[in-house]
């Protein structure tokens, strides 16, 4: 089996580069796609714990389907949210597009109080 | 049923006597400007004749028996101080409820007459009637509280009143005026009765747990004498406000400026007496306060030759019977002083009718000029422009002879008996200050036979100065008019006649009449006490008497007929004319003292320089300083600058830029990790 610690520097990486993006791009898609990869490292998180502790669960709580699984639940809870979000998110930079003519995310400074 | 419903005739009439006066003031005040002239003057007049006609019955049959109390309900209770709306008449309430009733009745009948060429008579006679109800509360209050409702009460409609042509500003300022001098004292009175109410517990005079009981029943309250002069004086103070006395005496001249009957009811003959009414209801506490009865008397005799001394040269009708007031109020206060309240009050009473006569009077003569020189021209009280209206208006010279002569104190008529009685008290105490207030009295007398005789031969006598117009067209007043001037005659000539000097016989139903009123205070007074309440002439010291009376008539009698000789004659008022002014024509100049005399002493001047000024500039600097930049600057605009100041610190943080907010939340994350790590750690 895997390391578990190897998957979760790989998570930490993911997420360290995701929010690196997100800070330092300044194209909304980009943003958008660092979202994803911050999200994505966090599921790799959740696949890998729900995988390590699925094995040390004997108890009677940790006996049943949801109990032993339930991290993968969440992951795939995770990637449809995801979903939702990239189609709302696009929509908004279609949206911004629209009226500035470009995806930058300066641009769009229009609540600055 | 206690009050207005009680089957005991006592307690319903007594409530019946100031509610009339009420009444006539709702129905004038409500409905006043569908009445006419003689609608709304007659339900006045009826409201306050009918008064008049229960005090009667009241002070005839049941006062002699002991006074009558009747609760109306419990006014205030608050811990340990309730005060009940109780109405209380005794003797010396009954005296004055006669006379606000009885001359206040033939005021509103003359006031027909006087208003009739007036618009506002339904508000006039509102007011007036307020004032009757207002002043009898005064005085048939069983406490000091009831009684400082009615002084405020006629403290109002005395300013209503004096401003009633308020379309003048000078009214309306004079009628300002009146009011802030009477608050003045009213802040004294205040102290006095927190004073009395913190040293005795009880603001009532007596009944239940009343002060006349409270200090039966622990005499020992009355050894405090710091305090009880304290009270007295600050009472006092209350008094020289209501009843125009020096410092505060400046209104009254002024107030002049109301409808000339408002001047004879409220001005001479009721309101500025409630200062007296007042000394002499707490009697039994004043005799106990030397020192504040010292200051009285001195005051009183002070204000007494003051007032006197500038009604010389007044040159206004109303002026000179103004401050013949002042000065005649003042000689009360000298007998207060002096600890004879019997003969205060005996004063206010013979003063009520011979001032109110004299007011009534000139109100007719500037009536009656007012036809042809029009309301409110200077000229109708312009003593200078008139003369030998004897031959236009006889009724209103033969009963104004007979008021001026019993102020200036001729025998038998109601000002001898009196101020001759006055003079005596002060002639028979026999120390220092006794003849200080006599020598101080003697002058204001010679000043009081003198101006009374001037008003007679200026107005009356002599040939007419004035415009020949206005000569021609006066006339007697209406019959509502001069009635009541006759029955006021009557009173001026008999009245003092209740009062006989000793010398005279012992014949002192007046005396006689208040002096349960003194009880208390003669039973408790301590032994070897300096003080000795006078309440009777002293049958031993007749001859005393016989002397001081012969100078009092020697005085009056000549200054008297003295002055009416010169001023009747223009020939001899050419030559007085020289003792005033110096130089012809554009060269005349006025001599020190007449300019003295003719500027009242320079006392508003003085007063608008030490006393108006300085709260003048103080309300400008409290405007600027306090309002202007404290509350307004900083309070007001203060606070919405330091939100607005906030703001704008706060808003840069909204830079709009979605990359600073992502940095702020990364940021936040970061520090709430490490935090979390640090707790984690030191578990």
């Amino acid at each position: 089996m895997l390391e578990p610690k190897i998957v979760l520097f790989l998570a930490a990486f993911l997420f360290s580069a995701g929010v690196y993006g997100v800070l330092s791009r300044r194209h909304l898609i980009m943003l958008l796609m660092s979202l994803e990869l911050m999200l994505n490292a966090v599921n790799i998180v959740l696949v890998t714990f729900s995988r390590v502790w699925a094995g040390r669960w004997s108890g009677a709580e940790g006996t049943g389907l949801i109990g032993a699984h339930s991290g993968q639940f969440f992951t795939l809870m995770v990637m449809a949210v995801a979903a939702a979000e990239v189609g709302i998110g696009l929509a908004i930079i279609v949206a911004i597009y629209r009226r500035k003519h470009t995806a930058d995310a300066d641009a769009a400074a229009d609540l600055k109080g | 049923m206690t009050g207005l419903f009680s089957a005991d005739n006592k307690e319903w009439l007594i409530w019946a006597v100031p509610l009339m006066p009420l009444i006539g003031f709702l129905i004038n005040g409500a409905f006043g400007k569908r009445l006419n002239l003689m609608g709304a003057g007659g339900i006045a007049s009826a409201s306050v004749l009918i008064s008049f006609i229960i005090s009667i019955i009241l002070v005839g049959l049941y006062v002699p028996d002991g006074a009558i109390t009747s609760i109306g309900y419990s006014w205030m209770s608050t811990g340990g101080f309730g005060i009940d709306f109780r109405l209380y008449a005794d003797r010396l309430s009954g005296l004055y409820m006669l006379i606000i009733t009885g001359i206040g009745s033939l005021i509103h009948i003359y006031s027909i007459g006087y208003m009739s060429h007036d618009e506002s008579y339904s508000r006039y006679f509102a007011y007036l009637n307020l004032f009757v109800f207002s002043m009898l509360m005064l005085v048939m209050g069983d406490s000091l509280v009831t009684l400082f409702l009615g002084w405020e009460g006629v403290g109002l409609c005395s300013y209503l009143l004096i401003g009633f042509w308020f379309k003048d500003t000078n009214n309306a300022i004079a009628g300002k005026k009146a009011f802030v001098a009477n608050r003045i004292g009213d802040f004294g009175f205040m102290i006095g009765m927190f004073l009395i109410f913190w040293h005795f517990g009880s603001l009532t005079y007596s009944g239940g747990a009343g002060l006349i009981e409270t200090i039966e029943a622990n005499p020992a309250l009355l050894e405090d004498t710091a305090l009880l002069n304290w009270a007295c004086v600050c009472l006092f103070v209350g008094a020289c406000g209501k009843s125009a006395q020096i410092p505060l005496y400046v209104w009254l001249p002024d107030a002049m400026a109301g409808p000339t009957p408002v001047s004879a009811l409220i001005h001479a003959a009721t309101m500025v007496t409630a200062g007296i009414y007042m000394c002499a209801r707490m009697n039994f506490i004043f005799v106990h306060a030397e020192v504040a009865m010292t200051i009285i008397t001195v005051i009183g005799g002070a204000t007494a030759l003051f007032a006197g001394s500038i009604g010389l040269v007044q040159r206004d009708i109303k002026k000179v019977l103004a401050y013949s007031t002042v000065s005649q109020l003042g000689f009360m206060f000298m007998a207060v002083g002096l600890g004879a309240f019997h003969i205060a009050v005996f004063h206010v009473f013979t003063h009520a009718f011979f001032k109110a006569l004299l007011f009534l009077g000139s109100g007719s003569v500037i009536h009656s000029l007012e036809h042809s020189l029009g309301h409110g021209n200077p000229d109708s009280q312009d003593m200078w422009k008139m003369g030998g209206l004897k031959e236009k208006m006889p009724i209103t010279c033969y009963t104004m002879f007979i008021g001026s002569i019993a102020l200036a104190g001729i025998p038998i008529f109601a000002g001898f008996f009196s101020k001759d009685a006055i003079l005596y008290t002060a002639f028979h105490r026999g120390d220092a200050l006794g003849w200080i207030i006599y020598a101080l009295g003697v002058a204001a007398a010679i000043c009081t036979a003198f101006y009374s005789a001037r008003l007679m031969g200026l107005t009356f006598f002599g040939k007419w100065r004035g415009d020949e117009h206005a000569y021609a067209h006066a006339d007697e007043s209406p019959r509502s008019m001069t009635a009541p001037l006759v029955i006021l005659a009557f009173f001026a000539m008999f009245a003092g006649w209740l009062l006989m000097p000793a010398a005279w016989g012992h014949f002192t139903p007046f005396a006689d009449w208040l002096a349960p009123t003194w009880a208390t205070a003669q039973v408790m007074l301590p032994e070897g006490s300096q003080f000795k309440l006078i309440t009777e002439h002293d049958a031993a010291a007749i001859t005393a008497e016989w002397i001081n009376m012969a100078i009092s008539t020697v005085i009056a009698a000549g200054v008297f007929g003295f002055a009416f000789l010169i001023y009747k004659n223009p020939a001899n008022i050419e030559k007085v004319k020289k003792l005033a002014v110096r130089g012809e024509g554009d060269n005349a100049t006025m001599t020190p003292w007449y300019k003295l005399l003719l500027n009242k002493y320079y006392v508003d001047e003085i007063y608008e320089k030490t006393v108006i000024a300085p709260v003048r500039i103080a309300s400008d600097v409290m405007f600027v300083v306090v309002d202007v930049i404290i509350i307004d600057l900083l309070f007001v605009n203060g606070s919405a600058m330091l939100v607005k100041a906030s703001s704008d610190l706060g808003r840069r943080l909204q830079t709009g830029f979605v990359r600073h907010y992502l940095y702020a939340f990364a940021a936040g994350v970061v520090l709430l990790s490490a935090l979390f790590l640090i707790i984690a750690n030191q578990r």
